[in-house]
């Protein structure tokens, strides 16, 4: 360290999330003496190095948005929360975009990575999805959707990782595993695109329509951008351009009722793959919105959360199938890239905003009901898994250090 | 190698113990029913615990609508004022009749709905017993009183507006259900006010004293008489009477339009 405080990030969305340097960066400059600052300094420092438990944001924002929603303060009225809706999306779409962009990086010169990702990413979905598939057929809970699309998105929202609990700098399984919490993302969003499109009941569109449309619009963004981004004249006029490209990928996904998530990593792809700096650009300009999208959407996941006997009954297959893959993704996917897979898994225990913000992807395509089910499954699971994360997994890495 | 192998093979315990474990206990899990009473809920949340301290939006924007409508009322309704009626003027009227209890204090104001075209300048308002117009409020002239109607205690009058008047029957809303919040405006002091108000059961009834049937309010007779009753998005649903049995009713656009064209005639009202 060399006397020096190190910088400790901690990877949300494939970057370092402001939030978390707000809540756990370096500490005030010596002139301005902060006790909280420092007390909430050292929390994250520690925590970062699997020492001590600390605050994350689903943790935060989670029981906030559901203490602030109908069902707590009501100040996020159901009204409120449908003009939300919108900003949802084009949140979501934003959230695409940087996983796209990400792959766009990662596929050319760590391909095995990648696909190690999706691997461990396909175990997590497959044991998710089966275990809720047989868990709602022996217990007989009333769904009012398709059992094997319900299943398939609590699987896929049960996919995600953040690697939010570690240092990229700390230690080299933690750079491996930050990189594959960010590729473990494509795969669900790909899968979702298509099964969802295949699957019988789930969507008003028609499947072709819902299966092309994102890339048909997500090219079409990627394409504006391109033209427009590395010709503005001012940093004010660029950010113009990113935040009307980026509605107009959320805009047009809400209009045509298909995946935000999808049009966004199609252009996210496109920029990245496309010459010039399309892809610097956009993230330069994200990284200032990223924190309050992050805020935005647990603060809806959390005020959507609707307490209830379905949602309560479907935890138990999430809970356990969704630590049970994670281990077993990890295993098959530990001899890629020469990991412990018991270092890997402890890694990608916390979901992050991603499952979050997949559950919000998949309640604008399951009725209402089973969409609102499934939002409150999902935030109270990932709530869970982020303190699990912060409380268990640092002993488990110790032990299995020993 | 020894020492990788062993954390391999700790590895491959570690999987097995989570996969066994997540296994044995979905399985007992699966062996219990969903209770179907539990899932199956029509009934809406119950509120939150700390419901009762929130801001609530809704009655926010209700307040906006209201004092927005206010506003846009304004062209369509004057302010008129009532004075007792000397005892000797009462048409048939005994002399030392009491006035209606309910009008007999200050102030003595009620409001008029426009009627017909905007050059006539004609309102109608509820005229209760024992009282007659003495003046307006608000008006570019003095209240010409043109007829009135004790039997319907209705008043027709011609009330000069300082804006542009409009009459508020048009695209007044003709088969009101009921069961829904309303805007009921009275005259005050300073202008026009408004309230909403939830109207329940609304019945269709008919009277030999109106042209079309009127509208029997159910419940409690909490209806102010003289009230004029306007959805939430300004459209006139009728001027509040009393009713012989104590209760309220709802004179809609129509019967009012009916009832000041044949009384500016000076003939009978047609009815059906």
């Amino acid at each position: 360290m060399n006397g020096t405080r190190r910088d400790i990030r901690r990877r949300e969305l494939g970057g370092p999330d402001p939030l978390d340097q707000r809540l756990g960066g370096p500490p005030a400059p010596p002139g301005l003496p902060s006790p909280l600052v420092w007390l909430l300094s050292l929390l994250r420092t520690r925590s970062a190095l699997g020492l001590t438990p600390s605050l994350t944001p689903a943790a935060i924002f989670l029981p906030l948005g559901a203490v602030l929603g109908p069902r707590g303060l009501a100040l996020l009225s159901p009204t409120v929360l449908e003009r939300l809706d919108v900003a949802v999306t084009i949140a979501l779409a934003v959230l695409g975009v940087l996983v796209g962009v990400g792959l766009g990086r990662e596929i050319r010169t760590a391909l095995r990575l990648f696909v190690a990702a999706s691997l461990e990413s396909a175990v997590t979905i497959a044991a998710v999805t089966g275990a809720t598939t047989y868990f709602i057929n022996a217990t007989g809970v009333p769904l009012a959707a398709p059992i094997p699309a319900f299943a398939l998105a609590l699987g896929l929202c049960a996919s995600a990782s953040s690697a939010t609990s570690a240092d990229p700098d700390s230690e080299p399984v933690a750079g491996v595993a930050t990189r594959v919490a960010d590729l473990d993302d494509v795969l669900p969003i790909v899968v979702a695109t298509v099964a969802f499109a295949v699957l019988p009941s789930t969507l008003t569109s028609e499947a072709w329509l819902f299966a092309l449309a994102p890339v048909a619009i997500g090219l079409t963004v990627g394409l504006i951008g391109w033209l427009l981004f590395e010709r503005a004249e001012s940093g004010g006029e660029r950010a113009v351009y990113v935040l009307g490209a980026l509605s107009l990928a959320g805009g047009a996904a809400v209009y045509l009722r298909v995946s935000p998530l999808a049009v966004g990593l199609v252009a996210g792809l496109f920029w990245t793959i496309a010459p010039g700096r399309a892809d610097r650009i956009v993230q330069d300009d994200l990284r200032k919105v990223q924190h309050p999208l992050v805020v935005l959407l647990l603060v809806t996941a959390g005020a959507l959360w609707a307490p209830g006997a379905i949602a309560v009954w479907l935890l138990a297959p999430y809970l356990l199938f969704r630590l049970a893959g994670k281990v077993a993704g990890a295993w098959v996917s530990a001899g890629f890239l020469d990991v412990r897979a018991a270092d890997l898994a402890a890694f990608l225990m916390p979901p992050g905003v991603l499952a979050v913000a997949f559950a919000l992807n998949f309640r604008q395509m399951l009725p209402p009901a089973a969409g609102e089910t499934l939002v409150s499954t999902v935030a109270v699971g990932t709530a869970a898994f982020e303190l699990f994360a912060l409380a268990v997994v640092p002993h488990w890495r110790r032990r299995s250090a020993e | 190698m020894n020492g990788s192998s062993e954390r391999t093979g700790r590895d491959g315990r570690l999987l097995a113990l989570v996969i066994v474990v997540s296994l044995a206990v979905l399985l007992v899990l699966a062996k219990f029913r969903f209770p179907l009473a539990a899932g199956v809920t029509t009934a809406p949340p119950a509120p939150g615990l700390l419901e009762r301290l929130a801001a609530r939006s809704t009655y926010d924007d209700l307040a906006a609508t209201i004092a927005n409508l206010v506003q846009r009322l304004t062209p369509m309704v004057a302010v008129v004022q009532f004075g007792l009626v000397p005892p000797e003027e009462k048409p048939g009227g005994k002399k030392n009749a009491t006035p209606e209890p309910i009008l007999a204090a200050p102030p003595r104001l009620a409001a008029a709905i426009r009627v017909g075209q905007a050059g006539q300048d004609l309102a109608v308002t509820y005229l209760p017993p024992g009282y007659q117009v003495t003046g307006g409020q608000g008006l570019s002239a003095p209240v010409d009183v043109v007829a009135s109607d004790p039997i319907r205690s209705i008043a027709v009058v011609r009330a000069p507006s300082v804006f542009e008047s409009s009459s508020g029957t048009t695209g007044a809303l003709a088969d009101f259900q009921g069961f829904s919040y309303v805007a009921i405006v009275e005259a005050a002091p300073g202008g026009l006010s408004a309230a909403p108000f939830f109207l329940g059961r609304v019945d269709p009834t008919p009277d030999t004293a109106w042209p079309t049937p009127i509208r029997a309010v159910g419940g409690s007779p909490t209806l102010p008489p003289g009230a004029l009753v306007f959805t939430l998005d300004g459209r006139f649903i009728g001027l509040a009477v009393p009713t012989p049995n104590g209760g309220r009713a709802l004179v809609p656009a129509a019967a009012l339009d009916a009832a000041a064209l044949a009384l500016m005639g000076g003939g009978k009202i047609d009815r059906p």
